[in-house]
């Protein structure tokens, strides 16, 4: 019997994780999914998949998710990092603990599962990291100062990690959305896009499945997804 | 009688910071340092300026720092942040608190002196503020993993702060200097450089001093390498 591709996905209860989830479900792989709430654990056993539902900042928890994976399918090819959305503040307003706070939802989310995950992929000769980062990891933006900074130290982690584990074959990719229709309120920041429109939810994981596949090992490891609002948000301000 | 230019230096105990310390000194500026050893208050001393013995981790010593030097000279027109020595190793076997402390060295070392600064800056009619970052920002470099990520953290906080205070004439740029003579030299990192030598304090110090300087009033929200050629690929 062949194999299938295993796929894990963190905070896969909601949005861009969740959609990531159908995508690569639909797309041939198994899955398994980490969230802190029950949506995830259901939307797995609704996939045929295993849930791990339980505070995504242990990292207990993705250890038992990887086991649990290990266990039934010896193997995990790809694993996407999403984020949990939550209102960053203001850099001004933001004291040394609460920048503590937001790194652990916006760098450490990547970190703990990558921890465990590359070396396990690297056993098995190689797999895929994918993470949705949200805009900023190029240019940030004054609209979610403090969310942004974080992302500039994402996407200088994935190619750390690409340096020592690319020769076994683990790749790692950023992908970098602009804002969820619906979930910004600033109205200036959907009109001072080129494309005049927020990002569907949708819209993402066909670009993460696109990711997955060997043959996406040549593409640039920072893919952009706004509607060109990076490369021209100055010039629309 | 004109007013004083007022320089303040953190992390300036030493190296690279010690090294602007003296420049901006010769440069004419009035300087007040900060640093954990001793050494800085010893410098500060032999420039005639102010030093604080304390941490820039700690928000009491670095806001003893700026209250000392505006009692003395009643404003700041330029601020320069260095840093100490984070964590490192392979880039996942470094923990948790390890990654928060990179944080700490990296990123809000430069935050928190900012936030008391710029205000007053602001409120005298410009000033300017200059980080030692590294050149591992857009490629990073293995032998310094958290310094990397964080600086690429600081690099989104500079063009942030450089945005929002643009109008007030405050302005925010990052120097990342490569492999500079102010640490030991080590034969395999002199044969990555391309100019084949590492670079002196002074060359550092030198950019510093004119970025401290009106003539570059116009420079804003840049990250400025500083590195014979190691990262010119990037």
């Amino acid at each position: 019997m062949a194999w299938k591709s295993v796929a894990m996905v963190s905070a896969g209860d909601s949005g861009s994780g969740a959609e990531a989830a159908w995508h690569l479900s639909a797309a041939g792989h198994e899955v398994a999914i980490l969230s802190s709430s029950k949506a995830g654990a259901a939307l797995a056993h609704d996939l045929g998949g295993l849930g791990v539902a339980e505070c995504r900042r242990s990292a207990a928890a993705v250890q038992r998710l990887v086991d649990g994976a290990m266990d039934r399918w010896g193997r995990v090819d790809v694993l996407v990092n999403s984020a949990e959305y939550q209102p960053a503040g203001s850099v001004a307003a933001a004291g040394g603990r609460h920048l503590h706070g937001i790194m652990d939802a916006y760098l450490m989310n990547i970190v703990r599962p990558t921890r465990i995950v590359a070396p396990v992929m690297a056993e098995a000769g190689g797999g895929t990291i994918v993470n949705v980062v949200n805009v900023g990891g190029v240019d940030p933006l004054e609209l979610a100062p403090a969310l942004e900074i974080f992302r500039g130290a994402m996407v200088n982690f994935c190619t750390l990690v690409e340096n020592r584990f690319g020769a076994s074959g683990v790749r790692m990719a950023a992908i970098v959305p602009d804002w969820l229709a619906g979930q910004s309120d600033q109205d200036e920041c959907g009109a001072g896009m080129p494309i005049w429109r927020f990002r569907k939810p949708e819209e993402i994981p066909g670009l993460v499945t696109c990711l997955v596949p060997d043959t996406a090992g040549l593409l640039d490891q920072k893919q952009r997804f706004d509607g060109p609002l990076t490369s021209q948000y100055k010039a629309a301000a | 009688m004109t007013s004083p230019r007022v320089a303040l230096v953190t992390a300036g105990g030493s190296g690279m910071g010690a090294d602007a310390a003296r420049r901006l000194s010769a440069d004419g500026f009035e300087i007040a340092i900060l640093s954990s050893s001793g050494k800085g208050e010893a410098l500060a001393a032999e420039l005639g300026g102010i030093g604080v013995t304390g941490s820039n981790r700690s928000v009491e010593d670095l806001q003893a720092l700026v209250d000392q030097a505006m009692a003395r000279w009643g404003r700041v027109d330029v601020l320069v942040n260095s840093a100490g020595h984070g964590p490192k190793g392979p880039v996942l076997e470094i923990s948790d608190d390890d990654w928060h402390t990179g944080m700490e060295v990296y990123l809000l070392n430069v935050v928190r002196p900012t936030r008391m600064a710029a205000p007053i800056m602001a409120a005298q009619g410009g000033g300017t503020i200059i980080n030692i970052s590294t050149f591992a920002v857009f490629e990073p470099d293995p032998l310094f993993p958290t310094s990397g990520v964080f600086r690429s953290a600081l690099a989104a906080f500079t063009k942030l702060f450089a945005d929002k205070y643009a109008g007030d004439n405050v302005r925010m740029n990052n120097i990342l200097p490569g492999f500079i003579d102010s640490l030991p030299e080590t034969e395999d990192r002199r044969a990555r450089i391309p100019m084949g030598r590492y670079g002196r304090a002074g060359e550092v110090s030198a950019l510093i001093g004119f970025l401290a300087s009106d003539d570059a009033g116009y420079i804003t929200g840049q990250n400025l390498r500083i590195d014979g050629g190691l990262t010119r690929s990037v």
